[in-house]
């Protein structure tokens, strides 16, 4: 393509060029894209502007973890437990709940930078001063099919494209033999594939799951990745017998655009079937390796398999990859019992991959993401729970040009209310975006009449987070 | 870098050009004297928009070539290439054009016969005559409705946040292509979308139900079912249904007034909200609870549910009397009874002596868990069942003369859990079928009753007595047998019999309620009932207080039979407060007195063991009135109308109102005014705004406003569509976007040509498509040559027809039908659980199934879990309008036919049936039944060399075991070539 034009242009053109595919002309745009893609429409193209981070490792914990309990530390919590919370809840509950709980678990201050975090997460403690915590997060949706799609979609009320869709329409993928955007174990339940489909967006940019939520991640697959029982020169006297009869059958056509992407996307899944399974299968990797994401223990083993693949689609270009710990987190009730599994099964995993990413150099432009839908009132419900919130929890970032060893915002005395420095889901997404170059009111397409963006008509860049 | 024209420049200025304006002005004068940004105040402006103006009566153009135009369609078309000196692109060959035509009209490949029949047709009207067979088609409406269904964002599960099945939707998939196949015409097919149910009843009952169901178009949305802000997920529901029904009718995109006033488009949202006032009129959710419900209705006519529901009532109020007269007579059967409490007491006292005991844990076989800590206690030990499967318990009871005996049991269960009992091992005689099946309240040993099972007959004898049952068991205490004996006097042995074994059971028990009385039980004489006495009141100490324990405060009785009548005194005196209480409060649950409320229930429990008995006590002339009853409710419960059907469908609200304009679209933030229902102003120059009674919704008005024959957006909408279905491309190429940023049409004459007809017509839509197939232009084959391809690679003027990827139903249904596979068989559900289950739930369980040959139509349309063949073709959402399928390329459709199943067993298929030859056939001859199997036509001369050559290369492989293989590789590759792939 020209070099005379600045990158940014040569990037938003292309992206007005996929518009086209929005607009619903199938074929035309195979003309369009032909013209604006050396490759193909997930081929690497320029940011907007110079990224901090290429990719995103996003550790969803579905559920809702609570705050309170794991990373913001709320000594008043303690001294008035048992006593009725001093403020109004909020219009819209999901369930009822009654006075002040005080956390079961105690909080230590960590690292250089003196972060709280309570007993739950020991491991993950050591890594505080590379964490960039924001504990003043809030959103609108109090129960969670609404609240995983507005945080993975940015809305918790219309069928929207997925931020992993997002960012690879915006960024295109750095590995061709692989897909762009990958979600290892998502869930079903709550929005389902539409926290990882591309709605309105081409389907190249959907998010490919690996296996899902029901499996485990050792047996979970990419559908339709493997060949089965026939034998790989088999298959390639196939897809030369193919490419030949295509060659002749597109010769005859004036070379349409639309007839030669598909001879080569044949090429492309022949390479896909060979290097995504090298990629997807960990045993390569040394007993030390393993042990460090927690492998060699059956409680963390799942978590640690998800997390050790996100390492090695991270390595391999991949441009969004999603960890799932899936619907675990929602105690309503056996706070005590439950919280304290869920964290023991995330904790070593993810102290392993922050560990791991940061020796092999790849923290610095890895944007890692923990986060739930929400976090839980810091009232009880019945003896031993916490009923879902979503006007104040905590997420935290790692790595991909964030601040290290940072806290950013709070929420009031007792952690119901996000109310310093709030940061709505929007603004996470607009901050992301630009820690990835991607400036959220650019990133647009049209469907429908409208520009649509992730964030919509809102969403703040918190420059604050920035390193 | 040679920098193209944007795609919105070249399509306008090419549209200018054919709308008469001339080029060198530069630019369409309305578009570019509009502002940027709509104004509400004046419309005037925006009236000028293509779109919004009125639809004109074009002339067919003349044309210079007229040997080529075979419709009026033609001379639009051609006349627009005779002014940039193009000619049209040769017409397509049979087998391109019949398999243009099968897919585009029924989704499917054509068969070979019918390829081969059309080849042989040398008559004039060959053409023709395959057009109309494929528009008789059955298939014809199922193609036609996955178009429609697109547009109405069909699905089978609501998606978003509950996904649960909408387990009806499938009537009104069904009903499109129902409408489709009879070609009802589009005007009535709109409107019984939006307000079917408003109709006047039709005198057919299968429209009556048409109608019903056709307003599913209105619930079919995904809605956020555990939104807890219910006013807003009410708002929701309402501009869902607005946005869909504005793209899908008039190409408007309207959503985006909720919050503002369009950006582009002249649509102010207070003409939003003067819509929403209609759809928040209209009753599209059940219920508003935790997870709220979408609105159905059951298919019938209004008489039909009248006499149903005036059944219903009838039922009620029969079973209700009917209810009242047996409790009243049962209730005089048990006071008759109490009034012979001491003597009942003491004659079951006796019988009980007599009677047989079975503690349920020591069964000789079985395999019921025993369990003394949680359902049970040390001293009641329970048997239950840890897992489903068949459950049982033998009893080996040894008798030693011939006689029959009654069985009861004491147990406890919270859900029905009826089992089956027999009298001698798992071949015996069937004692009862379905025993115990009244649930107790509970499961713990505070929950246990007892109860009569039936009658067993023995010779003497050991006998396995068996219960048993094939899932979960109730919690069973023990067993008694009570021998069928007289008993004592003028008493029912019945109702002494269950007395007795109540007895029995609770005699074990160290706290029972009756442990006061069991220390007279058997002080025949004075002298043990002395010894009784003193008994009895030194127990009373070391036990929890019963009951009776008040009485061993009077002076000592003299007789067993004494204490029983001070018991039968304290009784009855308890039984007159609780009929005083209940006087005063016919709702009263207690005495509110422990110990009295206590009494009460352990009397009445000695006579609830055998409900049989009771209502065998019943004066015969009273049970003669009871009987009358009964038989009455027998009849109406056997003449009960079968339930109706039911379907996605809307109804009126029961009370009417306006709606304000919501700010920034909060219903928390409401303007002061309401605005009246009505819909949008900026046509009002060429249809006059719906008048709505204040009775109604206004979806009725609505409908008959865009049907007004002088709407500029419903025909032309239509025509549009029907045009893009069967070209690939519309003459507007954004078919639900008809605002101002959208690009002008290709051929605007021809549009408003077409539309007009269409109306003039009665909204004909099989002649329509007619007459858009039968055109030349139709029939061009889609090579344009290098030159045009370049000159115009989008085919703005319609130089040569449109090349198409097959969508996801087209592959699948053509893998199916050219193996031989397809079930053609239509309609009906494929959805395996119940009407309102999850579909996915939390544990991210799929109960959706995929593995059946019906057309891809059929299929379960899963949001948020669409079947991977859909979405990794396009299909990716079912929960949004979809205007058109995009058409994509990606290693995952390759991978995908590549390696899914499917394929492979369509090839190995097509591979089977290639070898059903004459013998000494050749590999050129099987190599060619492939190739006519799966594209129609025989292999060129290079195309048969490269497949003889692949076959060598296959058989050398590792893979080739199998004779076979390398002749189903063969086809596979035929599968993924790009010519099945396409339809030219």
């Amino acid at each position: 393509m020209s070099t005379e034009r600045g990158r940014g242009d040569l990037g938003s053109t292309r992206r007005d060029a996929l518009k086209a595919l929005g607009a619903g002309f199938g074929w035309l745009s195979f003309a369009a894209l032909a013209q604006a893609f050396d490759r193909s429409p997930t081929a690497a193209r320029p940011a907007h502007f110079a990224p901090r981070a290429k990719r995103v490792i996003f550790l969803f914990m579905h559920g809702g973890p609570s705050q309170v309990d794991t990373f913001d530390h709320k000594p008043l919590l303690d001294r008035d437990h048992g006593k009725p919370l001093p403020f109004a809840k909020p219009r819209i509950q999901f369930a009822q709940t009654g006075n002040l709980l005080k956390s079961p678990w105690a909080f230590k201050q960590h690292g250089q930078s003196g972060a709280w975090v309570s007993e739950l997460f020991p491991n993950v403690a050591r890594h505080v001063d590379d964490l960039c915590f924001v504990k003043s997060m809030h959103g609108t949706n109090e129960a969670h099919g609404g609240a995983l799609l507005a945080l993975h979609t940015g809305s918790a009320t219309f069928v929207r494209p997925s931020m992993g869709s997002w960012v690879l329409y915006g960024l295109g993928s750095e590995n061709d033999n692989l897909p762009g955007f990958i979600t290892i174990c998502p869930t079903l339940g709550h929005g389902g594939v539409n926290n990882w489909s591309s709605a309105f967006l081409p389907g190249i940019y959907q998010g490919t799951p690996i296996g899902n939520a029901s499996v485990p991640s050792k047996s979970a697959t990419i559908r339709h990745l493997e060949r089965g029982s026939v034998a790989p020169e088999f298959q390639r006297a196939q897809l030369d017998l193919l490419r030949d009869l295509n060659t002749e059958h597109a010769a005859c056509r004036d070379h349409d655009p639309m007839l030669e992407a598909r001879i080569e996307s044949y090429e492309l899944a022949f390479r896909m079937q060979t290097e995504a399974p090298q990629v997807l299968d960990v045993d390569g990797e040394s007993a030390a390796t393993k042990s460090l994401y927690g492998m060699d223990d059956p409680i963390t083993e799942n978590f640690g398999r998800q997390c050790l693949l996100a390492r090695r689609l991270a390595e391999s270009g991949v441009r969004f990859i999603q960890c799932t710990h899936s619907y675990k987190w929602d105690q309503h009730d056996q706070l005590k019992e439950l919280h304290a599994k869920n964290a023991r099964e995330v904790d070593l995993p993810i102290a392993g991959l922050l560990h791991d990413l940061k020796v092999r150099g790849l923290l610095d432009d890895t944007l890692v993401l923990w986060a739930g839908e929400f976090g839980r009132t810091p009232t009880a419900q019945g003896e031993n729970g916490r009923d879902h919130n979503p006007h104040g929890f905590t997420i935290w970032m790692a790595g991909g040009g964030t601040k290290p060893g940072f806290s950013f915002g709070a929420t009031d005395d007792y952690g119901f209310y996000a109310e310093r420095d709030k940061v709505h889901v929007h603004d996470l997404h607009a901050t992301m975006l630009a820690l990835l170059g991607l400036d959220h009111e650019r990133l647009t397409y049209r469907f429908a009449g409208r520009d649509f963006r992730l964030t919509d008509v809102e969403g703040e860049v918190v420059t604050d987070l920035f390193a | 870098m040679r920098r193209r024209m944007s795609l919105r420049t070249r399509i306008a200025v090419l549209a200018w050009i054919a709308l008469g304006f001339a080029a060198a002005r530069g630019a369409d004068p309305v578009v570019a004297e509009l502002p940027s940004k709509f104004d509400a105040s004046d419309f005037t402006r925006w009236r000028e928009h293509w779109a919004f103006r009125a639809v004109t009566r074009p002339t067919p153009p003349t044309v210079a070539d007229t040997a080529w135009i075979t419709n009026d369609v033609d001379r639009f078309v051609l006349a627009r290439l005779e002014v940039d000196g193009l000619a049209p692109a040769p017409e397509a060959d049979r087998t391109t054009l019949l398999r243009r035509a099968s897919y585009g009209l029924t989704g499917l490949p054509p068969t070979q016969d019918e390829v081969d029949a059309f080849l042989a047709d040398a008559e004039p009207g060959a053409w023709e005559r395959q057009v109309d067979r494929l528009l008789a088609s059955p298939h014809y409406g199922e193609r036609m409705a996955r178009h429609w269904l697109d547009l109405a964002r069909y699905a089978d599960s609501n998606g978003l946040d509950e996904n649960l099945a909408l387990g009806n939707a499938w009537r009104y998939r069904d009903w499109v292509v129902r409408s489709f196949n009879a070609n009802e015409p589009f005007d009535r097919f709109l409107t019984k979308q939006l307000a079917g149910d408003l109709l006047p009843e039709s005198a057919d009952r299968a429209e009556v139900e048409d109608q019903l169901t056709a307003t599913g178009f209105l619930v079919l949305g995904p809605k956020m079912l555990a939104e807890q802000d219910k006013p807003k997920l009410v708002m929701d529901v309402v501009d869902e249904q607005l946005d869909v029904t504005a793209r899908t009718f008039l190409g408007l995109t309207a959503g985006c007034a909720r919050c503002h006033d369009h950006k582009f488009d002249p649509l102010p949202a207070r003409d939003y909200y003067a819509l929403a006032g209609i759809f928040k009129n209209t009753a599209t959710m059940a219920n508003l609870e935790f997870v709220s419900r979408w609105n159905q209705r059951e298919l019938a006519p209004a008489a039909e549910l009248a006499a149903r529901d005036r059944h219903v009532e009838r039922s009620n109020a029969v079973a209700q009397e009917l209810a009242n007269r047996e409790s009243a007579a049962r209730g005089e059967v048990r006071a008759r009874f109490r009034r012979e409490f001491a003597r009942v007491l003491v004659a079951a006292t006796d019988a009980a002596s007599g009677a047989l005991m079975l503690e349920a844990e020591t069964y000789a076989r079985g395999n019921l868990h025993v369990d003394h800590e949680h359902w049970g206690s040390a001293e009641v030990g329970v048997i239950h069942s840890h897992v489903g499967g068949t459950q049982f318990a033998e009893y080996d009871v040894t008798t030693t003369e011939p006689a029959t005996w009654h069985l009861y049991a004491r147990y406890a269960q919270e859900e029905s859990r009826p089992i089956r009992v027999l009298a001698d091992g798992a071949d015996g005689a069937v004692v009862a079928a379905s025993a115990l099946d009244a649930v107790t309240g509970g499961f713990m040993p505070e929950h246990q009753v007892v109860a009569r099972i039936g009658t067993v007959t023995w010779s003497a004898g050991t006998h396995g007595l068996r219960i048993e049952r094939d899932s979960h068991f109730p919690h069973v205490d023990a067993l008694v047998l009570m021998r069928d004996e007289p008993v004592s006097g003028d008493l029912p042995a019945a109702l002494v019999r269950a007395a007795a074994a109540q007895l029995a059971l609770e005699r074990r028990l160290s706290t029972s309620p009756w442990r006061t009385w069991f220390a007279f039980a058997d002080a025949r004489t004075s002298e043990a009932c002395r010894a009784a006495y003193d008994t009895a009141t030194t127990e009373r100490n070391a036990r929890p207080r019963g009951p009776f324990d008040a009485l061993l405060d009077m002076p000592m009785p003299s007789s067993r039979e004494e204490f029983a009548s001070r018991m039968q005194a304290q009784s009855m005196v308890v039984d007159r407060a609780w009929d005083a209480r209940l006087r005063a409060d016919a709702n009263a649950k207690d005495l509110g007195d422990p110990e009295l409320d206590a009494l009460r229930r352990v009397v009445d429990r000695l006579f609830a063991v055998d409900a049989a008995a009771v209502d065998a006590a019943i004066e015969p002339s009273v049970a003669a009135e009871i009987a009358t009853i009964r038989t009455e409710r027998d009849e109406l419960e056997r003449t009960k109308p079968a339930p109706f059907s039911r379907a996605l469908a809307v109804r009126d609200a029961e009370t009417i109102g306006d709606v304000a304009v919501h700010k920034r679209g909060s219903h928390l933030e409401l303007e002061p005014e309401l605005v009246p229902r009505g819909a949008f102003r900026v046509f009002d120059h060429l249809v006059p705004s719906p008048v709505i009674p204040p009775t109604s919704s206004g979806r009725l008005e609505l409908a008959r406003w865009m049907l007004h024959p002088e709407h500029p957006l419903t025909s032309r909408v239509a025509v549009n569509r029907l045009w893009a279905w069967q070209f690939g491309a519309g003459i507007v190429r954004q078919p639900s976007n008809f605002g101002l940023r959208t690009e002008p049409p290709t051929h605007p004459e021809l549009l408003d040509w077409l539309a007009r007809r269409f109306v003039d017509s009665g909204y004909d839509v099989k002649a329509m498509l007619r007459l858009l197939l039968t055109s030349s232009t139709y029939r061009m084959s889609s090579v344009a040559g290098a030159a045009l391809a370049q000159a115009d690679p989008d085919n703005l003027r319609i130089a040569r027809q449109f090349r198409r990827r097959l969508d996801a139903e087209q592959v699948r249904d053509g893998l199916l039908r050219i193996s031989g596979q397809l079930d053609p068989t239509a309609g009906g559900t494929l959805l395996t659980g119940a009407d309102g289950d999850y579909v996915t739930n939390d544990q991210s369980a799929d109960a959706a199934r995929y593995d059946v040959p019906r057309r891809s139509l059929y299929l379960p349309i899963i949001r948020n879990a669409m079947y991977d063949l859909f979405s990794t073709f396009d299909y990716a959402d079912a929960g949004v309008h979809l205007e058109c399928r995009p058409a994509t390329v990606g290693a995952h459709q390759s991978l995908w036919m590549m390696n899914s199943p499917l394929v492979r067993d369509a090839a190995r298929a097509v591979a089977a049936a290639s070898a059903t030859a004459p013998t000494n056939d050749s590999d050129a001859a099987r190599i060619e039944r492939i190739w006519r199997a799966v594209l129609f036509r025989a292999p060129r001369v290079d195309e048969l060399q490269r497949a003889q050559a692949f076959l060598e290369r296959a058989r050398a492989s590792s893979t080739a075991g199998d004779a076979e293989s390398a002749w189903v590789g063969l086809a596979h590759v035929l599968f993924e070539t790009n010519e099945f792939m396409h339809v030219d």
